[in-house]
């Protein structure tokens, strides 16, 4: 990976409904330029994410969405949805005077790349997506309840949510059960609710570091709390079955714009099949399974396969 | 792994019911004896196995369950149940004259290893259980039925599930490969075919990472996929309940004082790591060893190392009772 290198510089931008979004520009003022679209919805960027990009070749764009990470709010809920952040891209790329770059986006990063792929094609010049999500409940479902594939390979770690998210509370799924602690109870049940989720979230994010070690690893439970509000906000709210079928209709008709699309096969977060199905649809792609990578962008095997698509892709004349 | 030795003795068992079962035996014969029950149900074994056991110390047993491999009738289904091949395992015993061995098993075989243990602890010395599976419905479906293992592996479970019709599938993918399979004959092209389809994603599933030169061996031969594929399907519709697994939870909680190691996969696609642990809490001083990065087959470099670690350790102690003997 590239070395850490500190930002040429960086801002706030107003975009309203009491937000103002903290970006980064880093790398190479003149280079080609690239977005970076973090997950969660509310993960906030990672400082480590800029080492996959070539800091002699790309001019760097990094921002935290709505609510997340440093970014300013009143309420971190108000607007936020899929349509409002795809609007403050475009405010961001119109304010940096930027005509067309590279999308790269990680997770939820994914989604929000494809709803922007839907509306501002033409300011795309290629499409760099791993770890893929098409904003449906069902992919959070996969992750979160006891019936999905991560319950299934380590049960060990499960055994805190099952105890936690018992029937007793009101909701028919994990996500469900979270979102009404956080609107009956946010800083009590609610609290030990993110807590918890987050951890199983960590412990089962990456291949090739084990559980004990990612146990050590912890983010601020504030940063914590507010992602996990906004994850259950958007899948409360925003997550539909109808979202995949929407981006799918987008993929089939953007033959024009190169994509590759990177997917662990031992993702535990989102399952591989959606990175599967999206390439069938889209023409051109190209799918990259890391054989040994979970779902993390900084999992070894991972990192190392995005680094090789964004140096192999091929510069605009 | 040890070297692959070629085997001292071979032979056909007649078991009863039309059923020859092939054995072999290999590594010393003056060694400590130990029993491999390979996995599928109908899986077959495979001479790598015989690599767990130092050849120098054990003596090593090898067979093709019923229908398996080079037994016979070939891939027969008749008088083919769990309770049959339990019993084989100690007529196996009996007629190589053998007081007490060691039972070896995975997958498949790891069901078995712990139903005939349970059944006759008097002849066990130690057990080895790996890809721990609990011959239940729920922990076959997994793999057996969309919506599980296929979301990790969609490309390698579509040819497997689309060779069935959709109309074919209402009653749910084992139902229709079971219909094929069973009413077929052998050198049947379409059973042929469909035993081909399953075995490719079975063997899929089998390493952390895929197999390719397992799964171009199988495209090369597949007809001798059909003892595999039409054994395994029996099994499934016939022979996998509950009643296994709370058979195996409940039968272990008596067998203190038998040795027993766990290995399990950490992305064991084929067997929930549950399994694991659940046999493990119920049975009181067994050793459970979670291996990271592990696939599903006990011949999985993760999962062999431990295996062999343990096979060592445990010659060892053999060694050291009939020094203690002899003074």
């Amino acid at each position: 990976m590239y070395p850490l290198n500190d930002p040429y510089d960086f801002g706030f931008l107003d975009v309203g409904h009491g937000h103002s979004l903290y970006y980064e520009l880093c790398g190479n003022p003149d280079g080609e330029p690239a977005l970076f679209l973090h997950g969660g919805p509310g993960a906030g960027m990672t400082r480590e994410a800029l080492r996959l990009f070539d800091p002699q070749r790309y001019r760097l764009v990094m921002f935290d969405q709505r609510g997340a990470g440093k970014s300013r709010f009143e309420d971190c809920l108000a607007e936020n949805s899929p349509a409002a952040l795809v609007k403050d891209i475009e405010t961001l790329r119109a304010h940096l005077g930027i005509d067309r770059w590279l999308v790269f986006g990680g997770s939820w990063g994914t989604a929000l790349a494809l709803f922007y792929a839907g509306a501002h094609a033409e300011h795309i010049r290629a499409l760099v997506m791993a770890g893929i999500f098409t904003a449906t409940r069902e992919e959070l479902d996969w992750q979160a309840e006891a019936s999905g594939a991560a319950a299934f390979l380590m049960p060990e770690w499960y055994v805190p949510v099952a105890e936690f998210f018992t029937d007793d509370l009101a909701g028919a799924t994990v996500w469900h059960k979270m979102q009404g602690l956080f609107e009956r109870d946010p800083d009590g049940l609610g609290r030990q609710a993110a807590q918890i989720y987050m951890r199983w979230n960590r412990a089962i994010s990456r291949h090739d570091i084990p559980y004990a070690v990612l146990d050590q690893l912890k983010d601020s439970e504030e940063v914590d709390f507010r992602c996990m509000r906004i994850v259950a906000h958007f899948y409360t709210h925003h997550y539909r079955p109808e979202n995949q079928q929407e981006m799918f209709r987008t993929a089939q008709g953007l033959a024009g714009v190169p994509c590759h699309i990177i997917h662990g096969r031992y993702d535990m977060i989102c399952p591989m099949q959606t990175a599967w199905a999206l390439h069938q649809v889209y023409p051109g792609s190209a799918l990259h399974v890391v054989q040994d990578g979970g779902h993390s962008g900084l999992d070894a095997s991972i990192a190392a396969q995005i680094i090789d698509v964004l140096n192999s892709i091929e510069s605009e004349g | 792994m040890y070297p692959i030795v070629e085997p001292y003795n071979t032979g056909y068992l007649y078991v009863g019911d039309d059923h020859e079962l092939y054995y072999e035996e290999c590594g010393n014969p003056d060694g400590k004896p130990v029993v491999f029950l390979h996995g599928g149900p109908g899986g077959a074994f495979s001479e790598d196995s015989r690599g767990l056991f130092d050849p120098e110390r054990y003596r090593i047993i090898l067979y093709d369950q019923r229908g398996a491999g080079h037994s016979r009738p070939f891939a027969s289904i008749k008088a083919n149940t769990i309770e049959h091949l339990v019993a084989d395992i100690e007529k196996l015993k009996l007629h190589l004259g053998i007081e007490q061995w060691m039972v070896v098993g995975g997958s498949w075989g790891s069901a078995l290893a712990l139903l005939y243990t349970i059944d006759y602890p008097g002849s066990v010395t130690e057990l080895i259980v790996s890809g721990i599976s609990l011959g239940d419905p729920e922990g076959v479906n997994w793999f057996v039925e969309e919506g599980g293992a296929s979301r990790l592996m969609p490309d390698w479970f579509a040819p497997y599930r689309d060779f069935i019709p959709p109309e074919d599938r209402t009653y749910g993918l084992a139902k229709a490969y079971y219909n094929i399979l069973i009413y077929g004959a052998d050198d049947d092209e379409r059973v042929i075919a469909a035993a081909e389809r399953f075995d490719v994603w079975d063997t899929s599933l089998l390493r952390h990472n895929v197999r390719k030169d397992l799964i171009r061996e199988i495209e090369a031969k597949p007809e001798q996929s059909v003892a595999f594929a039409r054994i395994f399907y029996h099994y499934v519709l016939h022979e996998y309940k509950n009643g296994n697994k709370w058979k195996i939870l409940d039968g272990v909680r008596h067998l203190k004082h038998i040795p027993c190691e766990i290995v399990h996969g950490r992305y064991d696609l084929i067997c929930p790591a549950e399994n694991a642990w659940a046999v493990h809490e119920a049975y009181p001083g067994s050793n459970l060893t979670i291996i990271q990065g592990g696939g599903h087959s006990i011949l999985d470099p993760g999962l062999s190392d431990r295996v062999i670690e343990v096979t060592d350790a445990w010659a060892e102690g053999a060694k050291a009772k009939r020094k203690a003997k002899k003074k």
